[in-house]
């Protein structure tokens, strides 16, 4: 099995990017984690998690054009490459696969 | 219209300062739209919150820029080296510059270093006693309906008793009694002496040396006395002095038990002598004499000095303390006292006290002084920083060039900072010498100061005067150091048009008229003070004093003096009093009228019948005193019109008569009304007064003398003197030259106030004259092109002169308007008696300054202006 080296939070970065139309930038990833998973992450984290996937080559950015919005400043867009989107896939092949293994999966419910 | 809310700035600033380049639009840009969501999901203060959560979460690695590493790698030595020798070398190309940068900064480094020097001095008082860190004062508290707050260096010694000797933490008691002093007569000779009562312990709680006797029994038995080697020399010369005795008046025979050296200079118990304190309690027993020491009561009995066993906190001591003076305090009708304990080295630089034991020097005294000598010093780093960054035009080339040959921000730096320390350390050298120089010039202020200041040069002060000189270098060398540092390289190629040093101009012009304006403050309360001292001694008091001679009594009987001092014939007449008039010295008194119930303070005066006429002061009604005064049951008293007033007696006819109570029930009958004159120092007004006639409290003798030649009369008097008391030397004082030692407070201010002055003013003229060639050589190009298409000399000087005209303007503006403002409304309003300000106490020292300041500017822009136009177009 080829290692892919994709963290739990990465993965899921790859997903929610690949989720809104494969084209988004920081602050909306931002929202989208607060909403989907309840969870709150500074943009600074984000940060350095994208640039990590990015530095993998999982991910690309292109700057967008200046807007009356937010001052004029530009966003960063992100988009997953085809090797994050293989990337993900393999990851999701293997758990697929070790679920497959678990044998007679039943919830032992303790009735006490 | 609600104004749109903004993302914090600060923060924003902060995050823009530590982001990485490539990144801040984008990451800002999100923050921002967050912000702007939040503002509308949940307000505007949560929206602000979230974003500087935001930014601090911002700072990791993969955000913050990289800190730029300084190519700092320090060499060592060699590069020291280097760097030094680089100072020197620039020094020497600009001689002037150079000259007027040491000159300036030496000027009021010597001003720094005498403060140094007198400071350390000061705080090194009683740090020569061995226990010293846990030997404590007990000082008290005294809050008073009546006077207010006061402070007071004695305390109840009867605690010493009571408390301390049973403390378990306090090893050593040691009570102290000033008031030992009387005529002692050894076999030979008999002089006045003076000393402290001490408890035995003395010698163990302070360090004071013995060179005989023994240290802890020499003040255990009563009538032991210890003498300090001076006073031994004086009474005993070189013989053997242990068991010798002294008849001291009025006391008895005491024992020599020892010798003392004296003490130390930086002490601030200072002793002739000291008797045992169990002494006191025999001479009670005897009634010579009268010592309430072991009542709370008596505030003033004496001073209680203890050490603690250990380092032990001093919390115990002080509530124990506590609870003693409440019960205390519940005695007194309208005080409220607290102990309080000072630790034996923060006596001296301490707190104002009275009843001081000894020398006293407040701190806060020392930090105005620290202030006003920073003003000055500052000053002159200003001038420094102005010269290097004007003349650093000249040196963008080389700065330049040094960059490019890989030298980092820092090292130019380090190298500006060099030449900085460079300069002010030959400053210091400078500095040294001035004020060795000016020594003398500051002892001779006052008396006082020679003993409030030595200004030797101690290796402590010598580190000190390094430190300062390195200090005084950085400051004045950062600034230049930074701007000259930080251009780029290629601006500084390019030459001075890409180089915007000029924007520091009107910094460096308000600097100017800061140094202006303070020179001109100085010249202007010199000036206004001298009139004012020259007011006050030439006021007409409503009294004569000219040509009355002040001899102090001592304990002469007032009748034999009277014999002897009448056979001088330039004596016309002899009267006796308690003490001066109209010299700020005091006696007070609480009086009221039959009728009223309070009592109000009067001034007094103790005198024989003929002081009135001896001192010139008229009767208004009601005669002066006569011997058969004594023979009335009532004390008979002379009162001034005031006093009528005040009292409410009607005219000076009607008062004649009246009788006054003292709130003991003594009776005061009025026998006469003078008019008013002014008893006090001239920043009161004349309150009520009166003479009384009792002899017992009569200290001077007031002799009017009438002759052409003083030095042959004093001969005389010195004579006369010699013949009716052997053992103090003679203590005249003319009237006119008490008074103005009233008033030399002046004296002293306008001594210090005058070396200020010259030293700002020689400050401000080097600032001015630094700038003013610097700016009309920057224009010399202009000034020739301007000449050669025709500008006459005089329009040209105008032109270059023009700005610093109008900088002298604003100075003028300035100081003028503050000090008057200061004297008018805060200093001589607390004076009843002012002279009058006019045009010319203002108008003179402005007129000085402006003047030397229009010379300075004009010889400099007049040399640049007839400059022949070929020499300076060809300077390329």
């Amino acid at each position: 099995m080829k290692e892919t080296n994709l963290g739990e939070f990465q993965e899921i970065l790859l997903l929610l990017i690949l989720s809104l139309n494969n084209k988004t930038y920081g602050a909306e990833i931002q929202r989208a984690v607060k909403e989907e998973l309840d969870r709150t992450i500074s943009r600074g984290a984000l940060h350095t998690a994208l640039t990590r996937l990015e530095e993998k080559g999982f991910i690309k950015s292109t700057m967008g054009g200046s807007t009356k919005e937010r001052g004029g400043r530009r966003k960063r867009f992100f988009s997953v490459t085809n090797s994050g989107q293989s990337a993900i896939r393999d990851a999701k092949a293997l758990r697929d696969h070790l679920w497959s293994k678990i044998p007679g999966l039943t919830f032992n419910v303790n009735l006490g | 219209m609600d104004q749109k809310p903004q993302v914090p700035k600060y923060s924003k600033a902060f995050f823009k300062w530590i982001c990485k380049d490539g990144y801040f639009e984008e990451l800002e840009g999100d923050l921002e739209e967050e912000f702007y969501r939040n503002v509308k999901g949940h307000g505007e203060s949560v929206a602000k919150w979230t974003y500087r959560k935001e930014i601090m979460l911002m700072i990791r690695p993969s955000v913050i820029r990289k800190v730029a590493r300084p190519g700092f790698r320090f060499s060592g030595v060699p590069m020291l080296n280097n760097y030094v020798k680089t100072a020197f070398r620039n020094i020497r190309k600009s001689a002037l510059f150079s000259g007027i940068n040491i000159i300036g900064l030496s000027l009021s480094m010597a001003v720094g270093l005498l403060l140094i020097s007198g400071i350390v001095y000061q705080f090194s008082f009683d740090q020569f006693h061995e226990k010293k860190d846990r030997t404590y004062r007990v000082i008290t508290n005294i809050q008073d309906s009546y006077f207010g707050a006061r402070t007071s260096a004695t305390t109840s010694v009867a605690l010493a008793n009571d408390y301390f000797q049973g403390s378990r933490l306090v090893e050593n008691t040691v009570r102290l009694n000033s008031s030992f002093g009387g005529n002692a007569t050894s076999e030979s000779k008999t002089l006045p002496i003076n000393g402290l009562y001490a408890d035995e312990g003395f010698f163990e709680l302070f360090t004071f040396n013995l060179v005989r006797g023994d240290y802890s029994s020499a003040l255990s038995k009563p009538f032991s006395i210890v003498l300090t080697e001076r006073v031994a020399q004086l009474f005993f010369e070189d013989s053997e002095v242990l068991g010798q005795s002294l008849e001291i008046s009025g006391l008895g025979l005491f024992q020599v038990t020892g010798i003392v050296k004296d003490p130390p200079s930086n002490s601030h118990l200072q002793f002739n002598s000291l008797v045992s304190y169990s002494t006191i309690n025999t001479l009670m027993v005897q009634d010579s004499l009268y010592l309430t020491h072991n009542e709370y009561d008596n505030l003033n009995a004496g001073y209680l000095y203890f050490s603690l066993i250990d380092d032990v906190d001093t919390k115990e001591i002080e509530m124990g303390l506590n609870s003693i003076a409440e019960g205390v305090s519940a005695r007194f009708e309208n005080q409220e006292l607290a102990y309080e304990l000072q630790p034996l080295t923060g006596i001296v630089p301490g707190k104002a006290m009275s009843n001081q034991i000894g020398y006293e020097m407040e701190l806060l005294v020392l930090i105005i002084f620290s202030v006003l000598a920073g003003i000055i010093i500052l000053s002159t780093c200003f001038n420094y920083t102005n010269l290097s960054v004007a003349r650093a035009l000249g040196r963008t080339k080389e700065i330049a060039i040094r960059k490019t040959m890989g030298g980092s921000r820092f090292q130019i730096f380090t190298q500006f900072i060099i030449e900085a320390i460079v300069i002010s350390m030959l400053a210091l050298v400078v500095a040294t010498l001035i004020s060795i120089a000016l020594k003398p010039y500051i002892y001779g202020l006052s008396a006082d100061i020679q003993e409030m200041f030595s200004f030797d040069i101690t290796p402590t002060v010598a580190i000190y005067f390094l430190l300062f000189a390195v200090a005084v270098g950085v400051l004045a060398g950062f600034l230049p150091a930074l701007i000259l540092s930080k251009q780029e390289t290629l601006k500084l190629l390019k030459g001075s048009d890409q180089f915007r040093f000029l924007r520091f101009l009107n910094l460096r012009k308000s600097l100017i008229i800061f140094q202006f304006s303070l020179s001109l403050i100085c010249i202007i309360s010199a000036s206004v003070m001298l009139k004012q001292f020259r007011y006050s001694i030439n006021f007409d008091m409503g009294f004569d004093r000219d040509q009355v001679l002040n001899v102090r009594l001592y304990e002469t009987n007032p009748d034999f003096f009277i014999d002897e001092f009448s056979k001088i014939p330039e004596i016309s007449t002899i009267s006796m009093s308690s003490g001066y008039l109209g010299v700020g010295a005091r006696s007070r008194y609480w009086m009221r009228n039959e009728e009223a119930q309070d009592s109000m303070v009067v001034n007094y005066l103790s005198v024989s019948p003929g002081y009135l006429i001896n001192h010139n002061i008229p009767l208004v009604s009601g005669r002066t005193f006569n011997e058969y005064d004594f023979e009335s049951s009532d004390e008979l008293i002379i009162v001034n019109e005031k006093f009528t007033e005040v009292f409410q007696l009607g005219s000076p006819e009607e008062a004649i008569g009246e009788v006054i109570l003292s709130p003991s029930g003594k009776a005061f009958r009025i026998i006469g009304v003078t008019k008013n004159f002014n008893y006090d120092r001239l920043r009161n007004p004349v309150g009520s007064f009166f003479f009384m006639n009792d002899p017992n409290q009569f200290n001077y003798a007031n002799l009017k003398v009438n002759s052409p030649d003083i030095a042959t009369t004093m001969e005389k008097v010195e004579a006369s003197w010699a013949t009716i008391n052997g053992i103090h030397e003679l203590d005249a004082v003319f009237y006119d030259d008490r008074v103005e030692e009233a008033y030399s407070f002046y004296k002293i201010a306008l001594g210090i106030i005058g070396f200020v002055t010259t030293l700002t003013i020689l400050i401000a003229f080097m600032g001015l004259l630094g700038i003013v060639i610097y700016t009309s050589k920057s224009r010399t190009k202009e000034v020739a092109i301007r000449k050669v298409l025709g500008a006459d000399e005089k329009g040209l000087v105008y032109l270059l002169s023009r700005s610093f005209i109008r900088m002298m303007v604003w100075a003028t503006t300035i100081s003028v308007g503050i000090t008057f403002a200061f004297f008018n409304f805060v200093v001589l309003p607390r004076e009843a008696y002012r002279a009058s300000l006019g045009f010319w106490d203002f108008g003179l020292g402005v007129i000085i300054i402006v003047g030397i300041g229009l010379l300075t500017i004009t010889t400099q822009t007049i040399r640049v202006a007839r400059a022949n136009p070929v020499d300076s177009i060809q300077n390329e």
